[in-house]
């Protein structure tokens, strides 16, 4: 079942367009990550799915009914992480998710079971009574997350929820999204962590300048691009000719030399490090070490959206 | 937990604004009145307060024995003081006397004789206070005792000292009579002690709702906090009721407290008043309230912070207090600064206390003046409260973030 179809979504702040027709279907039970470049309509896409912000054009339905900022039945299913640490710092941790949670669920018994069951569920146990200043920056990060998801809703949005942690707890989040979404929920997660992205999410989407750019799962985002897999060769001796030899290769996108290492980016190919390695042998360039990767989502990244600098004018 | 109850438990987990602002200012609101004095209404009686004269006689004299008598009937006198230089200069510095006079050896000889023959008489030696009018006035009263002899002996040259000094005494008993009639509208029956208090509290007031508001509505305020209460089933209305609702407590903290300080603090000034005085004196408190709660939701859509928030509403509050003359009576400032006292709240608000205050009766009438200073500080709250709403929409559209929108 598509749990959120936005079609042809238009949104315009005064001459800027940050929605430029933006369409997206995502299936009940994904992950479904949304990647962007800084300013590429990201948070205006979930604003407006959100009901948050109005558009200009388009139709937005979640769960097959329109939203609206007054469907109250759907927004009674979502959930949201903000990038942001979103609690009030004069209440303590439980008071926080309560708080939240209370916003879905009226009943306090049940309510008091699911708080405590989120509080579990993000590791927060012995820090019930601590008020938001006196926790680490990881720990506040896990109670945004508990305050999101602690009604346990169906559709829960993940805004960068592993910004600025440190590798534990980005593990024990990722982890956690993957719990969640095993238990049934669906989620749309948006990071500038390309490893998370390729990790956890069933679908990708790229977008940039309002439009999606492209998407699918991992393996079809890089297959769409032209580049096959990427060698570093340590080589002893070379020099500008071997470079242009090897740039010269029909498989070869490009060629470089990084603190010893030859690195080339090749075509999709059968023969690729073969060739490379042949035309090392003939020159009597010696080599030591050698690494073959496939593409990651980064390169599909870059290729896609380009390598100029954002947030610049 | 509710929004409500949420907004009520951040609100006290500021208990140090509410101890202070409220609590404390107001306390000092009836201390520092405490001391301002309540005439009984109608009284015509008055009194001059007594000083204290300190003399030093050397001379053996008729004339110098009279003075002293005659500033013994008008001044407390201490004649008996040790012609000492180092207890001389106590007297003073030490406030036993107001005044010091030192008669030298001689001078009723030589005031007699130059007082009879026209010439200007010998000055007698003094020494006064000046850390109050009394040492003047102590002085001034040696000096009318001296010029009245000194007049007597030149009229009539032929009188006996005994004589002069008694003429001198008669002279002196003359007074001023001054006649006035009491209007009886501009006579206050609310105690001024009271309606000093009642303008004393402007500005924790003005602090009070400033800061607390601030403190309350910051996180609700605050980006992603303010997108997670929009994506949540609850209609905006429901959420700003809510959060009104909160503030609505504040309000009746600050109000409760400050009025029902003044009218337990000033119990016994207060016997005997009208009850619909003191009844339209709270009505104007909670008319003020209202303009206090909507310069704090102003401040706090203005998205500033807790040190910034209490540094504006104590400069905003002293401001406003000693411009509309809760603290000092308006008719002592400048002409251009009683203008424009005219275009702030407190101003209006202290028009509507006096109205209270002399009012004859609580006929429509009457009390019109009131009701239409009340309705200024009223347009007041609305404007700042329109302005407050604007602040909040100018920021959220340069943030994108989402408003709070109806339904």
């Amino acid at each position: 079942m598509t749990i959120v179809s936005v079609d042809s979504l238009v949104k315009r702040y005064g001459e800027l367009v940050a929605l430029d027709h933006f369409s997206m279907a995502i299936e009940g039970g994904e992950i479904f990550g949304l990647l962007g470049p800084n300013g590429s309509g990201k948070t205006t896409a979930i604003n407006c799915i959100l009901g948050l912000l109005p558009y200009d054009k388009g139709t937005i339905t979640l769960f097959g009914e329109p939203m609206t900022p007054t469907s109250y039945d759907l927004k009674a299913r979502i959930g949201i992480v903000p990038q942001n640490v979103a609690v009030f710092e004069e209440l303590s941790v439980r008071e926080n998710i309560d708080y939240f949670c209370s916003l879905y669920v009226t009943d306090k018994s049940r309510r008091r079971e699911l708080v405590d069951e989120a509080i579990d569920f993000v590791g927060l146990s012995g820090y019930e009574k601590f008020r938001p200043k006196k926790l680490s920056g990881g720990l506040l990060r896990r109670l945004n997350i508990a305050c999101g998801i602690a009604h346990k809703p169906t559709l829960i949005f993940m805004d960068e929820p592993t910004v600025a942690v440190d590798p534990q707890t980005r593990n024990h989040i990722l982890e956690g999204i993957v719990r969640l979404n095993h238990e049934g929920a669906t989620i749309i997660y948006t990071s500038h962590y390309m490893e998370e992205v390729e990790e956890i999410c069933s679908r990708i989407m790229i977008m940039d300048h309002g439009r999606s750019l492209a998407q699918g799962t991992n393996t079809e985002l890089k297959a769409m691009i032209g580049m096959g897999e990427r060698l570093r060769i340590e080589v002893a001796n070379a020099d500008d000719e071997l470079i242009a030899n090897v740039r010269s290769l029909p498989s070869v996108i490009s060629a470089t030399i990084d603190q010893g290492f030859l690195c080339v980016d090749c075509k999709t190919g059968a023969h690729n490090l073969v060739d490379v390695l042949e035309l090392l042998q003939c020159r009597g360039v010696s080599f030591g070490r050698i690494y073959a990767e496939p593409p990651t989502l980064n390169d599909v990244f870059l290729e896609i959206t380009g390598t100029e600098l954002r947030d610049e004018r | 937990m509710s929004v409500f109850k949420t907004a009520c438990r951040v609100l006290f987990r500021h208990p140090v604004y509410l101890i202070i602002y409220v609590l404390y200012l107001g306390l000092m609101g009836i201390f520092v009145t405490a001391n301002i004095e309540t005439d009984e209404v109608g009284s015509t009686a008055f009194s001059a307060e007594p000083v204290t004269i300190a003399i030093v006689n050397r001379d053996d004299n008729a004339f110098t024995d009279g003075l002293v008598n005659a500033l013994q009937e008008r001044a407390d006198v201490a004649n008996d003081v040790a012609d000492d230089r180092q207890q001389l200069q106590d007297i003073i510095a030490k406030g036993a006397a107001d005044c010091l006079v030192i008669i030298p050896n001689g001078f009723g000889a030589s005031f007699v004789e130059a007082a009879r023959a026209g010439d200007a008489p010998p000055e007698i030696e003094t020494a006064v206070a000046t850390d109050t009018v009394d040492g003047l006035r102590a002085e001034s009263l040696v000096n009318t005792a001296l010029t009245c002899a000194a007049l007597e002996l030149r009229l009539d040259p032929d009188a006996s000292v005994e004589e002069a000094a008694a003429a001198a005494r008669a002279s002196m008993e003359r007074t001023v009579k001054a006649h006035y009639t009491a209007r009886a509208e501009e006579a206050s029956p609310l105690p001024p002690n009271y309606l000093t208090y009642c303008g004393w509290i402007v500005y924790p007031i003005i602090c009070a709702f400033g800061v607390v508001i601030v403190m309350m509505l910051r996180d609700f305020n605050s980006g992603d906090v303010r997108r997670r209460n929009l994506t949540a089933p609850l209609s905006s209305l429901r959420l700003s009721l809510s959060l009104a609702a909160a503030c609505a407590v504040l309000f009746g903290i600050v109000f409760l407290w400050l009025f029902g300080l003044g009218v337990v603090a000033r119990a016994g000034s207060l016997v005997g008043v009208d009850a619909w005085r003191i009844a339209l004196c709270g009505v104007a408190l909670l008319t003020f309230c209202l303009f206090g709660l909507a310069f704090g939701f102003l401040l706090s859509q203005c998205g500033i912070g807790e040190l910034m928030a209490n540094a504006l509403a104590n400069i905003i509050g002293l401001m406003l207090s000693f411009l509309g003359g809760a603290w000092i009576d308006i008719t002592l400032m400048a002409p251009g600064l009683k203008t424009i006292a005219m275009f702030t709240p407190v101003y209006w608000y202290e028009e509507a206390l006096q109205t209270f205050a002399t009012a004859p009766d609580a006929t429509a009438s009457a009390l019109a003046p009131a009701c239409g200073a009340l309705g200024v500080v009223l347009l007041f709250a609305l404007v700042i409260f329109v302005a407050a709403l604007l602040v909040g929409r100018i920021r959220l559209s340069q943030s994108k973030l989402p408003a709070y929108q109806a339904g």
